[in-house]
């Protein structure tokens, strides 16, 4: 039973053989010229396996009109809700900044990423999110869900800048509006450091529970019907759950708990605060990240923002031409220090330390006219 | 150790023994037969090709037929009482399934088992599987419902119905 779990290449070749049987049966039905008659007949001949299978397709047809004689919804719904199935769109990284034109040279390294839009994840956000977008916006945003397997999923970056990292087993629904940015934590854990956009403030759904970012890194966790929320740095609001009616209203909404830096919130299922740890255990709620960052030719921006889901101290980079400087290397994700020291170490860099982040600037020599 | 907790446990599995040996039994009976049928279905499909091009005229008649024959066969062998008049939708359940009441049961769970993949494929799959085996639209129909192309329903078909199939081998 946990073989196809196990083998993935086994359980995708078993569901090519079902798809095989499952088109000779329906082709069957349609009825057979005397070439797709002769192909059909070597197909069965190829082995026991494809004879079983067709007659287990066989079976299975079967019992297909009464199984689909269970299925409660009608046809308009079952129309409707196929519909919602085009909202999901494939995970794409959002493109390179045009700064970015590289010179011939290797095409930077790209994050392993599960990606199976999950139906049923979808149908949840459908209902989590839609009702309130949809009124407020007047038309729907596409939305995406993206879903890790059951390893680690990589990191990904949103249209908007922000940077999620999915647990294994994890789900996020994301919707980015004109007006605001909506994700969902279906399922599991997220880190997630938002991308930096005042005019369309985020929001996260944790179960019942409605947090408003604002520039900042945070884990999210379903646990049960709540959830926690651990800041890594910044700041984020929970919103009172009334909030999400006022919301609809036009009302501003009422912050239940203004969450800071190194604060750990409990919701219950209602939405409302359960438990605020004052100081979270960072290295606990940041163990699931990988232990090792590796880069390839990605800017300096891009790398520094990943090691800040680690730490409470966010390396900042102020000097625009350093954030674009394209680097390659691999350190170990919890020794920021390492990674400082090396930025350290490249042409017209210089470290400041500080005011709970860590400041890197161009060299004031290197700015100055000569 | 407390030799009461060992007895209690031992009492339980003698209690429990009769109906977990006729589970294993039902269980091993079932895939063996199968298999077993299987073997012999497709050892004379091979046969029959041999004897000469074209001797199978309609490759899924030839299947039942010799399927059919088998159970029958295998039915006196084993006492039983041989295929009803219930036609195909019998002789692919007694491929799979030991005996008539046996049947009669999986047949039940199986439909519910198959209807709830069904409530889990995507949206659209779920949605032209059931317009289809439910609804008895055709792919057109359905095709225009959906704003799809009717080779896509198809696809979506074949795709929901190997899905549900891998899904009932995970019951098994």
């Amino acid at each position: 039973m946990l073989d196809p779990q196990h083998n993935p290449s086994a359980a995708r070749a078993r569901r090519r053989l079902a798809e095989q049987a499952a088109l000779w049966y329906l082709d069957q039905r349609e009825g057979l010229d005397e070439a797709q008659r002769a192909a059909f007949l070597d197909w069965l001949k190829h082995s026991p396996g494809h004879v079983a299978e067709y007659l287990a397709i066989a079976r299975l047809h079967g019992d297909l009109k009464a199984a689909a004689a269970a299925q409660t919804l009608d046809a308009g719904q079952l129309v409707a809700l196929a519909a919602t199935e085009n909202a999901i769109v494939p995970l794409r990284r959002a493109a390179a900044p045009a700064a970015a034109a590289q010179p011939a040279g290797p095409r930077p390294h790209r994050q392993p990423w599960h990606r199976i839009a999950a139906a049923a994840a979808a149908l949840a956000c459908v209902a989590a999110l839609s009702a309130g977008l949809a009124l407020r916006q007047g038309r729907m945003h596409p939305m995406a869900v993206y879903t890790s397997a059951s390893s680690p999923g990589g990191s990904l970056e949103l249209a908007d800048g922000s940077l999620v990292q999915l647990d294994r087993d994890s789900a996020i629904a994301v919707r980015l509006g004109a007006h605001r940015r909506d994700i969902a934590l279906l399922r599991g854990r997220a880190m997630i450091d938002v991308g930096h956009d005042p005019a369309r403030p985020l929001q996260v759904t944790v179960g019942a529970s409605v947090l408003r970012d604002i520039g900042t890194v945070f884990e999210v966790r379903r646990r049960g019907a709540g959830g926690t929320v651990t800041v890594i740095s910044g700041q984020v609001d929970l919103l009172a759950p009334a909030a999400a009616w006022r919301r609809l209203l036009g009302g501003a909404p009422r912050i239940a708990a203004a969450l800071r830096r190194g604060e750990q919130a409990t919701m219950d299922a209602s939405g409302r605060l359960a438990a605020l740890a004052p100081h979270a255990d960072i290295g606990r709620a940041t163990a699931w990240l990988p232990g090792e960052i590796r880069f390839r030719h990605r800017s300096v921006a891009e790398v520094a923002r990943r090691f800040n889901a680690y730490t409470m101290h966010p390396l900042v980079i102020e000097n625009p031409r350093v954030a674009a400087m394209r680097i390659s290397g691999r350190f170990h994700a919890r020794d920021a220090d390492a990674f400082v020291a090396y930025l350290a170490t490249l042409p017209g860099v210089r470290v400041r330390r500080g005011d709970g982040c860590i400041r890197i600037l161009g060299r004031a020599t290197s700015d100055a006219p000569r | 150790m407390k030799p009461d907790r060992a007895r209690g446990l031992s009492r339980l599995f003698a209690e429990q023994h009769d109906p977990l040996k006729r589970y294993f039994l039902k269980r091993t009976a079932h895939a063996w037969d199968a298999q077993d049928l299987v073997q012999e279905v497709y050892l004379r499909l091979i046969a029959a090709d041999r004897d000469g091009a074209g001797a199978i005229r309609n490759p899924e008649a030839y299947l039942y037929t010799v399927a059919a024959n088998l159970l029958k066969q295998h039915a006196t062998m084993k006492q039983r009482t041989p295929l009803g008049s219930d036609g195909l939708e019998d002789l692919l359940d007694r491929l799979a399934t030991p005996c008539e009441a046996a049947a009669g049961v999986d047949r039940e769970l199986r439909r519910r088992r198959l209807g709830e993949l069904i409530g889990r494929l995507s949206p659209k799959c779920r949605a032209v599987l059931t317009l289809h085996y439910r609804d008895e639209l055709g792919y057109r129909e359905i095709g225009e419902r959906l704003q799809i192309s009717t080779h896509m329903v198809k696809k979506y078909i074949v795709k929901g119905l190997a899905i549900c199939r891998q899904g009932m081998d995970r019951y098994a």
